[in-house]
C-alpha cells in the first residue's frame, strides 16, 4: 500500500471531508457516544428521552444516507480515510437499511425492557454502536475496517444479549454467544494474519493484487539463488524469500479458509450454527430481532465485500484451490438442516431462529454463484485484455444484486416477525409456544395481519417481496451455472416448500384455531405496532416496486466490485469504440491477469 | 536475523494451544484465556509479517487487536461473573437452560 | 542462525538475574519479625483454612475489568507520539526532522478527540459509581 506522505495541512481538511462522505455512519457512532453521555450525566427524569434522542439521531443519519444514496458522484465508489473505507451505492443501500433496522429495534427495546423490569439506560447507546459497527462492515475497504466493524458490532451485541439480568437464560445465552463469537473472531484474525503474510497488504485492493500474483509469480529465482549462493549464513534471508515467493499460495489458502469459516460462523451457517437458536432464544426478544436483521446483514455484507469482490480470482473459485465448492456444500447443509430443525420446533423464537439459518443457506447459493461468475470474468479478462465486457461479469453483477435484495427483504420481514413476538410478551412469561398464538387474529387482527404478511414474505408467497427476492436469487443462480448449482437451486425450492409448512402452521394457528381463554398480555406503547406496520408494508411495497429496487441493487453491485474504476456503461462504450476502430490483426493475449480491473 | 518461519512456527503453536484449550477445557475462564492466546498468536504473525514485507500495516493491525482483545475480555469477564453469581461455577457443560 | 537468538537469550538471562537478585535482596535486607499470622502458609491473601468457595466482592472484578480497558488505550499513544512531528507540520519534514512548513495543531487536536472520548468513558464510569468501594 503506497501512502502519500503525511502532510498535516491537507490531512485536516481531508479528515473533515471524509467524515462528510461517511455522514450516516459518523452520526450513528456519535449518537452512540451521546446517548451514553446523556444516560450518565443527565438528570434522572431526562433519561426518559433516551429513545427520542436515539430516534432523532437515526432519522438524521437516514436523511444523510438518502443524500448519499441519490448522489451519482458515489456511483464509482469514493475511498475515504486513505482507502480504509469506501462509500459506494452498495454501502449507501446498507446504510439506509441498517439505520432503519436499528430504529425499528429502538422503538421496541425500551418498552420491552420496561415491561420485563430490566430497564437500563445504555440500551439505545449499545444499539447505535452495534449498528455503527455493522455500517463499518458495509463500508469496509480494508481488512482492519472489516475486523473492527465486526468486533464493534459483536461486542455490543454480547452485552445486549446478556443485559436481562433478572432472567437466567439471558446470561447463559450471552456466555454461549460470547465464547463462540470470540472463538470465531480469533480464527478470523489468524486468517487475516495469514492473508497479510501472503499478500503484504490489508487493503482489499492490495489483497486482490496479491491474490492474483500468488498463483502466477511464484518464484523470484534470481534473488533466491543469490541468497543461497552466499552459503549457510544467508539461509534466514533465503527462507524469507521462500515465504515471499514460493509459499504465498501456501499462506493464502489457509488464510482464506480461516476467514471463510469465521464469517460463516457470524452468519450462522451449518455446521457453525449451534449457537444461533440458543442465543436467539435467551436474548431479550428485541435484541433477537436485531441479531436476526442487523447482524445478519453485516455478515452477508462482509461475505460480499471480501469473498465475492476480493477472493474471486479464477484460481480461487475453481478446483483445486477454490472455496466456492465448500460454500456450496455448506449452503446445501444450511438450508436442509435449518428447515428440518425448524419444522420440529414448537417455540416460536427457536422456529424463527432456525428459519433464519435456512435463509442463510439460500443466500450462500447466491454468494457462490456470484463468485463463480466473477472468477470467469477474471479469467476472460486475463485472456481478452483488461477492458473486456463478458457475460459472466454481468451475471455476477446480477447475482450480487439479487443477494443484496434478498438480504434486505429477509431482514425487514424478520424484524417484523421478531418484533411481533416481542410485542406478544406483555407479562412476565413470553408467549413463545405455538398454542399461545392460537386465534390471535380474533383478538388483535391488525398485528396478526402484520405478522402474517412478514411470515408470507419470509416464505416467499407471490405478492410479497420475499417471493421476488427468491425469484431473482434463484434465477440469477440457475441461469448460466453448472449443473451442481442448478441442482442446489432445485433443492432450495424443495426446501422453500418445507419452509412454507412451518410458516403456514403459525398463520393457520393465528387465524383458524380457537383462542385460549386467557387473553395474551401485550406490550404497551405504539412502538411495536408501528414497526410491524412498516415492515409489513415494506414487505408488500418492495415486491410491487421490485424493478427500481433491483436496478438500484444492480448499480450497487457494479460499483462495489470495481471501485473506483469505470462504470459498466462506460465500459460498454469503450468496447464499442474499440470494436469500430478495430485493427484487423488479432490482439496478442495478455500474459498476466491484471488485478483490480 | 531470525527467519520468518520461526515466527510462523511460534504463532501456529500458540494458536493450536489456544484452539486445544477452547475445545478441551470446560471452565469458561480457561476458554476465555485460550481465546486470548489465539488472538496473541495472530498478533505475533501480524508483526512478523509486517517486518517481512517492510510495511507497517501489520503492526497497526496488532495495536487494534490488542485494544479489541481488551474490550472483548472485559465483556467476557463481566458475563462470566454474571453467570458465576447465579450458579457458583462456570462449567460450560452445565449450561442447559437453552436447548432443543 | 543460533546467533540471531542471542538478544532473546540475553533478555531471558537478564530477567532471571533480576528476579533472583531482587528475591535475594529482600531475603537479606528485609527485617524478620515472626508473628502467628505471618507463619501461616501464604495463599494470596485469602484464608488458607476453610472453604475454598469464598466469594470475592464483585468490586474486584469491576476494577480489574475497567483497568484492563483503560490500560490498553495507552498503546495508541505510542504510534501517535512517534508521528507527532509529521502531524504538526503543514509541510514535509526536512533533514533532521525540522519542519519546513508552518506548525499546526492537527496532531494535537486528533489526540484530544481520542482522549476526549476516553474522558467521556471515564466520566461515565464515575457517574455510574463503578469505582466507589463502599
Amino acid at each position: 500500500m503506497t501512502h502519500a506522505p503525511f502532510v498535516a495541512d491537507t490531512m485536516a481538511s481531508a479528515t473533515l471531508q471524509d467524515l462528510g462522505h461517511l455522514a450516516p455512519m459518523a452520526i450513528v457512532g456519535l449518537w452512540g457516544l451521546l446517548l451514553m453521555a446523556t444516560d450518565a450525566f443527565a438528570a434522572v427524569g431526562f433519561r426518559h428521552f433516551q429513545r427520542r434522542i436515539a430516534l432523532f439521531g437515526l432519522a438524521l443519519a437516514f436523511v444523510a444516507g438518502l443524500t448519499i444514496y441519490g448522489n451519482a458522484d458515489y456511483d464509482g465508489g469514493v475511498e475515504v480515510f486513505r482507502g480504509f473505507l469506501v462509500v459506494d451505492p452498495f454501502s449507501a443501500i446498507l446504510d439506509l437499511v441498517l439505520v432503519g433496522l436499528c430504529a425499528g429495534t429502538v422503538l421496541v427495546a425500551g418498552d420491552y425492557a420496561r415491561t420485563h423490569r430490566f430497564e437500563y439506560g445504555e440500551q439505545e447507546s449499545l444499539l447505535c454502536i452495534a449498528t455503527f459497527g455493522a455500517m463499518m462492515v458495509g463500508h469496509a475497504h480494508d481488512l482492519l475496517a472489516l475486523f473492527l466493524g465486526i468486533e464493534t458490532m459483536s461486542i455490543s451485541v454480547y452485552v445486549l444479549v446478556g443485559a436481562r439480568w433478572n432472567a437466567k437464560p439471558s446470561a447463559e445465552a450471552a456466555l454461549k454467544y460470547f465464547l463462540m463469537g470470540a472463538f470465531a473472531s480469533a480464527i478470523l484474525l489468524m486468517g487475516i494474519a495469514l492473508l497479510y503474510g501472503a499478500t503484504g497488504a490489508t487493503a482489499f485492493e492490495g489483497i486482490r493484487g496479491g491474490v492474483a500474483e500468488a498463483f502466477t509469480r511464484w518464484l523470484r529465482i534470481n534473488d533466491l539463488a543469490r541468497a543461497l549462493d552466499q552459503g549457510h549464513t544467508a539461509s534466514p534471508a533465503a527462507s524469507d524469500l521462500v515465504i515471499q515467493g514460493v509459499a504465498k499460495a501456501a499462506l493464502l489458502i489457509p488464510g482464506v479458509l480461516l476467514v471463510l469459516g469465521a464469517l460463516l460462523f457470524k452468519v450462522s451457517a451449518v455446521p457453525m450454527h449451534m449457537w444461533t437458536p440458543d442465543a436467539y432464544e435467551g436474548a431479550p426478544t428485541p435484541v433477537t430481532a436485531f441479531m436476526a436483521s442487523v447482524v445478519k446483514v453485516a455478515g452477508v455484507a462482509a461475505l460480499l465485500r471480501l469473498f465475492v469482490a476480493t477472493f474471486s480470482t479464477h484460481r480461487l473459485v475453481t478446483a483445486p484451490y477454490g472455496w466456492t465448492t465448500a460454500v456450496a456444500l455448506v449452503a446445501f447443509l444450511t438450508m436442509t438442516v435449518g428447515n428440518l430443525a425448524a419444522v420440529r420446533q414448537s417455540n416460536v423464537k427457536r422456529l424463527l431462529a432456525y428459519s433464519s439459518i435456512a435463509h442463510v443457506g439460500y443466500l450462500l447459493l447466491g454468494v457462490v454463484a456470484a463468485a463463480n461468475f466473477y472468477g470467469e470474468a477474471f479469467a476472460s479478462d486475463a485472456t481478452l485484455g483488461g477492458d473486456g465486457l463478458s457475460w459472466s461479469r454481468d451475471a455476477g453483477d446480477t447475482a450480487v444484486a439479487s443477494v443484496l435484495l434478498y438480504i434486505v427483504v429477509y431482514a425487514v420481514a424478520s424484524l417484523g416477525a421478531f418484533v411481533t413476538v416481542a410485542w406478544l410478551s406483555g407479562n412476565k412469561h413470553e408467549a413463545l409456544e405455538a398454542y399461545q398464538w392460537s386465534g390471535l387474529a380474533r383478538r388483535h387482527p391488525g398485528m396478526a395481519l402484520g405478522m402474517t404478511v412478514c411470515l408470507l414474505s419470509l416464505m416467499g408467497l407471490p405478492p410479497m417481496a420475499g417471493f421476488f427476492g427468491k425469484l431473482f436469487l434463484f434465477r440469477a443462480v440457475f441461469e448460466n451455472s453448472n449443473p451442481w448449482l442448478q441442482f442446489l437451486v432445485v433443492w432450495a425450492l424443495l426446501n422453500a416448500v418445507v419452509g412454507a409448512y412451518y410458516y403456514l402452521r403459525l398463520v393457520v394457528a393465528m387465524y383458524f384455531h380457537t383462542p385460549p381463554k386467557t387473553a395474551p398480555v401485550v406490550l404497551p406503547g405504539k412502538g411495536a405496532p408501528a414497526v410491524v406496520a412498516v415492515t409489513a408494508g415494506l414487505s408488500v411495497a418492495l415486491g410491487v416496486l421490485m424493478q427500481p429496487t433491483l436496478d438500484r441493487a444492480d448499480l450497487a453491485a457494479r460499483a462495489f466490485n470495481y471501485p473506483p474504476g469505470p462504470s459498466k456503461a462506460r465500459r460498454v462504450d469503450g468496447l464499442r469504440a474499440a470494436w469500430e476502430a478495430r485493427d484487423p490483426t488479432p490482439p496478442v493475449a495478455a500474459e498476466e491477469p491484471s488485478p483490480g480491473t | 536475523m531470525v527467519p520468518i518461519t520461526h515466527f510462523l512456527y511460534l504463532a501456529i503453536l500458540l494458536f493450536l494451544i489456544g484452539v486445544g484449550g477452547v475445545l478441551l477445557r470446560r471452565n469458561a475462564l480457561f476458554v476465555l484465556m485460550s481465546i486470548e492466546l489465539m488472538l496473541n498468536a495472530a498478533n505475533v504473525a501480524l508483526v512478523a509479517f509486517s517486518r517481512l514485507h517492510g510495511n507497517h500495516d501489520g503492526q497497526v493491525f496488532a495495536f487494534f487487536v490488542i485494544a479489541v482483545a481488551a474490550a472483548e475480555a472485559a465483556v467476557g469477564l463481566a458475563i462470566i461473573v454474571a453467570i458465576f453469581r447465579s450458579r457458583d461455577d462456570v462449567d460450560i457443560d452445565d449450561l442447559g437452560l437453552l436447548r432443543d | 542462525m543460533a546467533a540471531s537468538y542471542l538478544p532473546a537469550l540475553v533478555f531471558l538471562a537478564f530477567a532471571a538475574v533480576m528476579a533472583t537478585v531482587l528475591l535475594l535482596l529482600t531475603m537479606v535486607l528485609g527485617p524478620k519479625r515472626r508473628t502467628p499470622i505471618k507463619d501461616e502458609p501464604f495463599e494470596c491473601g485469602s484464608d488458607p483454612i476453610g472453604s475454598p468457595r469464598v466469594k470475592f466482592g464483585v468490586k474486584f472484578y469491576q476494577v480489574a475489568i475497567l483497568f484492563l480497558v483503560f490500560d490498553i488505550e495507552v498503546a495508541f499513544l505510542y504510534p501517535w507520539a512517534s508521528l507527532f512531528r509529521e502531524l504538526s507540520c503543514t509541510g514535509p519534514l526536512g533533514p533532521g526532522g525540522v519542519c519546513t512548513g508552518a506548525p499546526t495543531l492537527f496532531g494535537l487536536a486528533e489526540m484530544l478527540v481520542f482522549l476526549g472520548i476516553l474522558v467521556l468513558a471515564l466520566g461515565y464510569v464515575l457517574r455510574k459509581r463503578a469505582l466507589d468501594w463502599a
